[in-house]
């Protein structure tokens, strides 16, 4: 039974679904999620697993890299965030944060990768409920 | 009555247009519908007559894009653009088209026939973009200028 959603603790983005990506005039790149998952804390070790569509919006960005074969229902395999040599934890790009690249893999072995300055992830407010998940993230 | 389009058409009028000098001021991968993906250039043309609003480039049923370009050195050159080039992806030496059923699955059965790459060579060092695709369609505002679809 679904409870009030707690806080974040994981955002995570393999098996979403990039449906758009924008680059806008000036030095900006928007990439729109869907099914992306969310995991809310309620009690410890325990997890609702939501599913969102959201927002990540890279400014300052410098090197844009894309080849893609193009398939409506492609799925992310991986997604990396950089901050110089260290990998940033999804769940702090919700609040903006400095970030050297962003690295995506998809699972027709596409590729994308940003140079930026700055990441912020920002979260839709329609979510749907997938599941309720035990045990450590 | 619906009636493919001739490739000489597509590349020709593709070829026509004023791309040197002209700008690329953004652009868009997204999904048209659930099963067809899209990708739009919003480009400033600048020609004789040209007004100075974006003209929307929308290449119909996009199968492959490759890009590598730096938005600062973009933005740099004005956005400025050297060239534009459409040929039939059979006959493309493109490395990225030549390696597309190596490095990506195409679907069973699936060639290249009546596929185009369009492709936009910025001011170096600004970089490239590579559109494979059937055909593409011109707009400004609410207007169609060109459909070769």
């Amino acid at each position: 039974m679904k409870e009030e959603m707690g806080p974040v603790a994981l955002v995570e983005p393999h098996d979403s679904h990039i449906r758009q990506i924008v680059v806008t005039p000036g030095l900006s790149v928007t990439l729109d999620f869907d099914r992306l998952n969310v995991y809310h804390c309620i009690r410890p070790e325990v997890h609702q697993v939501w599913s969102y569509r959201a927002t990540l919006t890279l400014t300052g960005v410098a090197r844009f890299f894309l080849q893609s074969l193009l398939e409506s229902n492609d799925y992310v395999d991986d997604a990396v965030v950089f901050t110089g040599l260290d990998e940033a934890p999804w769940i702090e790009l919700l609040t903006l944060q400095q970030a050297s690249r962003v690295s995506v893999t998809f699972g027709n072995g596409a590729t994308l990768s940003v140079d930026c300055v700055t990441a912020h992830l920002t979260l839709q407010t329609d979510a749907k409920y997938l599941e309720d998940f035990c045990g450590p993230l | 009555m619906t009636t493919e389009p001739l490739a000489s058409d597509i590349i020709g009028t593709f070829l026509q247009l004023p791309w040197h000098g002209s700008e690329l001021v953004g652009f868009e991968i997204g999904h048209a519908t659930s099963a067809q993906a899209l990708v739009t250039f919003d480009i400033v043309f600048h020609a004789a007559g040209s007004p100075d609003e974006p003209t929307e480039v929308r290449f119909n049923e996009a199968r492959g894009i490759y890009t590598d370009i730096d938005l600062l050195a973009k933005r740099l050159c004005s956005d400025h653009i050297a060239s534009g080039y459409c040929q039939r992806a059979s006959d493309s030496e493109e490395a990225f088209v030549r390696g597309l059923d190596e490095r990506f699955d195409l679907y069973r059965g699936e060639t290249m026939d009546g596929l185009f790459v369009f492709g936009i060579d910025l001011i170096h060092p600004a970089g490239e973009i590579l559109v494979l695709a059937r055909s593409f369609t011109l707009s400004t505002g609410s207007s169609m200028v060109a459909d070769t679809a």
